[in-house]
């Protein structure tokens, strides 16, 4: 479907008659007081049905945690880009050409743009959050060496290639259905049922597919649906909305960017004593899942490292800026950057190569296994895969040849550099760790399965039919998936923290069983056979000797009145997590992974180019190798752009200057390294008991491009090993030619 | 008004529409909805379509078909041509090769991007019978994917192309003729004048077919904007909602579109595509290859026009400094007036040039290459692929034995115009035999640019990495290997 074009998604749903769009006016100022908001001209533009302000929603405020979020600005703007007003026209381009009409008068006040203005104002969302062990400070004091730095690490924008998009359509007794690019369709229906003031079963929220979402359609897709169920209920008519690009980049928020500040100490030999992070977020104007994603930070900002004495404080900036949020990895990449430039640091002041620091201080199986919160790790495989990928890659010959290289090249400089991955799997939230599913048998032998995941390309309800296929025994294409709805299954967490197939699988396979269960007892009494012989394999059902194709054996047990459908429920075990004390096991388990990268870069310019990238990853015993190789990849790929390429820019007044592709620039075709070997690590399982024995997926091949940072950042080390390299991320090209060049010369 | 749209021998009429209407728009408008809108601005290929049309080639007539980017071209631009969709690939129940190799190396995820990538890979397709990275590279340039980290998408380019000659022609191979046939039936030589009645509003739109025409319609329209592609002047359309009063086409003005060769000159149309522009200047200065790679994505050079990118004057365009550096110089016309001016002195101030109303560029005069002169161009950007320069500088050097005669330099990104750098010069001829040229040449730029810090990159980055840039063309010129990295292989090298 998807390489015919003819995957709907929903802008590409024919629009119900008499359907109306909305666009939103935006303000052209980070922090100020809304004095006059002028609607008279763009009222009198052509097509415009009506305008809302913030004065006109009775239930105005929204949000994940909290609702500190105004669907429309009220009284005072937060950032720049917030909404000010929302237009409804007869079509998209006449809602966006009045609202480009609405003028505003807004007394300007000073912003608090970056995370040191907020740091030194003391703006803050919440209390700082802190992961401690043992005593840093002491530890750090007696080591015989220390290092103390600083790094700054930039945002990203999500870049969906679809926008956030949402169409209402009322119905009748104030019901309403929602079509919206969710990754928490449950979220938007309770938004929505919250702003209308009708109870959450008036509401169905339908998610059929997204265009992308990578944790930005996790809370942010909320307004939008809102404003288009304020408009649908107030004029009775189907509203829809899609946010430019220019708009969407404004108005929602990134990954947060990231001040850490560090002190460490560490033997002659490079073994970590004791650590000190301060990592300082840049949260935005509300609180969104910020504070779940700095505890995320903390949590990985140990990685694959046993750290005896650290305290790891995590800083809540408020500043006018969009509202920060969840993307890919949620705070892990930034706290594990962290520590990969700690680890690099030292290597170079002892001057050996790096993995050795890294070998030196991993955690280890029986011993050195207790992260700073306490958990303990319980299938550390980081010392076994990373010997294996140095090997598989090459590493050590690559390491003279380039030593090699950059003797005879004056201009032209190589870097190399391994970095491990080990990720934490489950919601820090724990109420979230839970997933339902609604499996149907129709009288054919076809299976409808239904479940609480969204589809946003990483391949979810292929997974989950699989479980359910292999369960009945059947073909896949026996099972066909439709759109999450909360209709079908209610009170479902967000499609995230790489959680999809670990708990919706499970809650399909808890479904099946419910079902094969029915159909078991009915085979035994039907045939007088016992449980035993009973099995579900090749498309048949086998009662001892009798082998009878599924489709017939449904038929008949459906004629002797057996129950053919069944919900499924699961919830994680084993998770529990102290918010107090900061202390628990937050996680059910870990994923592993580790990546070598080759970098050449032109001193003269700055410029660099990715040469080479390996990777061996872990995912458990695989569910769909295919579907798990493409997120290792566009994981790996997506992290590079967010150290190499991506920056963000603001202007010192808070206005955010990268607003589309041409100034925002993700990575395009010619970034993917010429050589790029993959493996999934082969023959092993998860020791806890997921679905299948296999493992998430979805975030933790992004961080595998820390060892592509490292590498440009070796590059530079080897072009002058005086040169202490200030090297921030992202990395540009610009940045790389001041760390070269500090001087005129 | 008519053009021919997909698997169809019979052709569509646009009839009376908005002139401001882009492909895009008048695609999804009717249920063609295969072809996304992704950013409106032709920077992420989610609504790649495939363009045909009729080109002579060595007497002979046949359809040439190029990717574009639908959501900034102009409707009323398919005008006798050939649009194919991601609808139009597949025949009945049969996948298209290239969309079945996008299957079978799972080169899709979330999917909003594959269309774009299917049109841009079935055109590849349809032009080469084999295939290497770079071509593939160029091909996709202008495809962003956030899903697959683009690999699987590689792969689907290499298994589509290489079993080529396994498969039975595709329905545009097989049909050549006869569609070759239909659009030779649309060929209209005639003028096309719309006016379209937009409540009280009246929005008029032009296509002359001749240079005489199209100079009336100018003299007598003074208000009108003249669009040859559209794909900066279309931004305005898709980004700021503006609706052009008066819109006129140069692109059926067959005066504009072709390239002569007049001895010591070449003459290029000034509605001569950048694709086509490309294969005759690459001839003559092989350094502009990969330069002209990294200019624009693939479709924006299909598209967009060498006149159009003058005439638009934008500070970052990267064709002026290096045709100014080639000491070009343009013919321009005002009704039956023509004049010749250097392309030096055409840019005035930022966005203004010494355009006179209703005059346009008519054509670029490049002096062809003596034996001792060498152009290097360099272009440092945030991305090497599809992105606009932070800096772009073209250097002309005219040596006599090993010793140099002269040197031209233009840079972009460095000021409000394309500006030649005489100070530069100067400095580069003197310091011809040193190294450390660095700081003069920095001294000389800062007397003569002031350039502005913006999203891609500082002022002060932009200083020092010109200067530096001298230095890097001087040891090109002294046959240091120092290729810009875009292109750097490890193929033999690792």
């Amino acid at each position: 479907m998807h390489v015919q074009g003819s995957a709907k998604y929903i802008d590409d749903m024919p629009e119900p008659n008499g359907t109306l769009h909305v666009a939103f006016a935006l303000s052209h100022v980070a922090y100020g007081k809304i004095n006059s908001i002028d609607i008279k001209s763009a009222k009198k533009s052509e097509g415009v049905h009506s305008i809302l302000l913030a004065k006109d929603i009775k239930h105005l405020h929204i949000g994940a945690i909290v609702h500190d979020e105004p669907i429309l600005a009220v009284n005072e703007v937060l950032f720049f880009g917030q909404a000010i007003a929302a237009v409804l026209a007869d079509s998209h381009e006449n809602a966006r050409r009045a609202a480009a009409l609405v003028s505003s008068d807004i007394k300007e006040l000073e912003a608090i743009v970056t995370i040191d203005q907020a740091m030194s104002k003391k703006s803050f969302l919440d209390e700082p959050l802190v992961v401690s062990t043992g005593d840093p400070s002491k530890a750090i004091n007696s080591a015989q060496n220390k290092l103390t730095g600083n790094l700054s690490i930039g945002g990203q924008e999500h870049y969906y290639l679809e926008g956030q998009v949402a169409m209402a359509i009322p119905t009748e007794d104030n019901e309403m259905v929602i079509h919206s690019s969710t990754q928490n369709p449950t979220e938007v229906q309770h938004l929505v049922a919250h702003v209308l003031d009708v109870p959450q079963n008036a509401i169905e929220v339908i998610t059929r597919r997204m265009g992308g979402g990578f944790g930005g359609k996790e809370t942010d897709s909320s307004q939008l649906a809102c404003i288009c169920a304020i408009f649908a209920q107030q004029c009775a008519r189907p509203v829809k909305s899609r946010l430019s690009r220019r708009d969407d980049m404004l108005l929602t928020g990134k990954r947060h960017d990231f001040v850490a500040n560090y002190e460490v100490g560490y033997s002659n030999e490079g073994l970590i004593q004791g650590v000190k992070i301060d990592l300082a977020a840049r949260c935005g104007y509300s609180l969104d899942l910020s504070k779940a994603i700095v505890s995320r930070a903390l949590f990985h900002a140990d990685n694959t490292y046993y750290i005896p004495n650290a305290t790891f404080t995590g800083f809540l900036c408020k500043t006018n800026t969009a509202s920060n949020t969840a993307f890919r990895g949620f705070g892990g990449p930034q706290g594990m950057l962290a520590i990969e430039n700690i680890i690099e640091e030292i290597a170079t002041s002892i001057g050996v190569d790096a993995i050795e620091i890294r070998k030196l201080n991993y955690y280890q199986k029986n011993t050195k296994n207790i992260t700073p919160y306490d958990q303990v790790i319980e299938d550390n495989i980081i010392n076994e895969l990373s010997s294996e990928l140095i090997e598989d890659s090459n590493y050590l010959t690559r390491r003279k040849n380039i030593s090699q290289f950059n003797k005879e090249n004056k201009y032209l400089k190589k870097g190399l550099a391994f970095s491990p991955v080990k990720f934490g799997i489950s919601f820090t939230t724990q109420l979230l760790n839970q997933a339902g599913a609604l499996v149907s048998i129709y009288r054919d032998g076809s299976i409808h399965l239904n479940h609480g995941g969204t589809e946003m390309g990483q391949g979810l309800f292929i997974k989950v039919a699989q479980v359910v296929a292999n369960e009945f025994g059947v073909d896949i294409g026996r099972v066909k998936v439709s759109a999450t709805s909360t209709a079908k299954v209610p009170n479902t967490s967000p499609t995230a923290a790489s959680s999809g197939s670990d708990l919706n699988g499970m809650a399909a396979r808890e479904a099946c069983l419910r079902i094969k269960k029915n159909l078991t007892e009915f085979a035994v009494s039907h045939f007088s056979s016992s449980k035993e012989d009973v099995r579900f394999q090749d498309s048949m059902v086998i009662v001892a000797n009798k082998k009878i194709p599924f489709n017939e054996f449904v038929s008949l047990a459906y004629l002797n009145r057996v129950e053919l459908f069944s919900n499924g429920f699961y919830k994680t075990p084993k998770i529990f997590f102290d918010a107090i004390k900061q202390k628990g096991n937050p996680f059910y388990y870990y994923s592993y992974g580790a990546c070598v990268s080759e970098v050449i870069v032109d001193c003269l310019t700055g410029e660099y180019k990715l040469l080479a990238v390996d990777i061996l990853h872990d995912v458990g015993a695989s569910l769909n190798p295919a579907i798990d190789m493409g997120q290792i990849v566009g994981g790996y790929i997506q992290g590079m752009g967010w150290l190499c390429s991506e920056e963000l820019k603001w202007s010192d007044s808070g206005a955010l200057l990268t607003t589309g592709a041409s100034t925002y620039k993700i990575p395009a075709i010619g970034d993917t390294p010429e050589h790029f070997e993959v493996k999934i690590k082969p023959n092993i399982s998860n020791h806890e008991n997921t679905i299948h024995k296999s493992k998430a997926v979805g975030e933790p091949p992004l961080m595998l491009a820390i060892s592509t940072w490292l590498a440009i950042k070796n590059a530079i080390y080897n072009a002058d090993n005086n040169i202490k390299t200030g090297l921030n991320a992202p990395a540009s090209f610009e940045q790389v030619f001041f760390n070269l060049n500090k001087n005129l010369k | 008004m008519r053009f021919l749209l997909n698997q169809n021998f019979s052709s569509v009429d646009l009839g009376e529409i908005n002139p401001n209407m882009t492909v895009l728009e008048w695609l999804r408008g009717n249920q063609l909805v295969g072809s996304k809108e992704g950013c409106a601005s032709g920077d992420c290929g989610a609504c790649t379509a495939v363009v045909g049309e009729l080109v002579v080639n060595n007497k002979t007539t046949e359809i040439k078909y190029k990717s574009i980017n639908t959501c900034i071209a102009l409707a009323y631009s398919l005008i006798g041509k050939h649009l194919v969709t991601v609808e139009g690939l597949a025949e009945g129940d049969r996948l298209h090769p290239v969309q079945n190799a996008m299957v079978l190396e799972n080169g899709s995820q979330c999917g909003f991007c594959t269309p774009g990538f299917v049109m841009s890979l079935f055109a590849l397709y349809h032009n080469e019978n084999n295939t290497n990275l770079a071509k593939i590279n160029e091909a996709l340039s202008g495809n962003l994917c956030r899903c697959t980290g683009y690999k699987p998408i590689i792969s689907a380019a290499f298994l589509a192309i290489n079993k080529k000659n396994k498969e039975p022609l595709d329905f545009y191979k097989k049909n050549q003729k006869q569609l070759k046939e239909a659009l030779v039936k649309l060929s209209d030589p005639k003028n096309i004048s719309v006016s379209f009645a937009k409540g009280e509003k009246i929005i008029n739109y032009d296509a002359p077919s001749n240079l005489e025409e199209l100079s009336k319609v100018l003299s007598n329209n003074s208000s009108a904007k003249i669009v040859a592609a559209g794909t900066d002047l279309n931004l305005e359309i898709t980004q700021s909602m503006k609706e052009f009063p008066h819109l006129v086409s140069v692109n059926r003005v067959p005066e504009l579109k072709s390239i002569s060769d007049n001895g010591a000159d070449l003459e290029i149309g000034a509605a001569v595509s950048y694709e086509d522009a490309a294969s005759i200047l690459i001839g003559y200065w092989p350094d502009l290859d990969s330069f002209l790679q990294r200019f624009a994505s693939l479709p924006i050079k299909n598209w967009a026009t060498i006149g159009g990118n003058i005439a638009n004057a934008s500070p970052i365009g990267d064709m002026p400094p290096v045709l100014i550096a080639l000491d070009a110089k343009l013919k321009l016309r005002k009704g039956s007036k023509v004049r010749i001016i250097n392309l030096e002195e055409f840019f005035i101030s930022y966005k203004k040039t010494s355009l006179d109303e209703s005059e346009f560029i008519e054509s670029i005069i490049v002096p062809k290459p003596n034996d001792n002169e060498r152009l290097i161009t360099h272009k440092i950007s945030k991305r090497y692929e599809d992105d606009i320069s932070a800096v772009c500088m073209a250097l002309k050097v005219t040596t006599k034995g090993s010793h140099p005669e002269s040197v031209k330099i233009a840079l972009g990104g460095m000021s409000g115009i394309p500006q030649r750098a005489i100070e530069l010069e100067k400095v580069m001829l003197e310091n011809w035999n040193n190294d450390e040229i660095v700081l003069a040449s920095y001294n000389a730029l800062k007397s003569e640019f002031s350039p502005f810090s913006d999203v891609r990159a500082s002022s002060e980055y932009r200083l020092r990495v010109t200067a530096n840039l001298v230095k890097k063309s001087l040891l090109i010129l002294k046959g240091l290997p120092l290729e810009n990295l875009a292109h750097y292989s490890v193929a033999s090298k690792l």
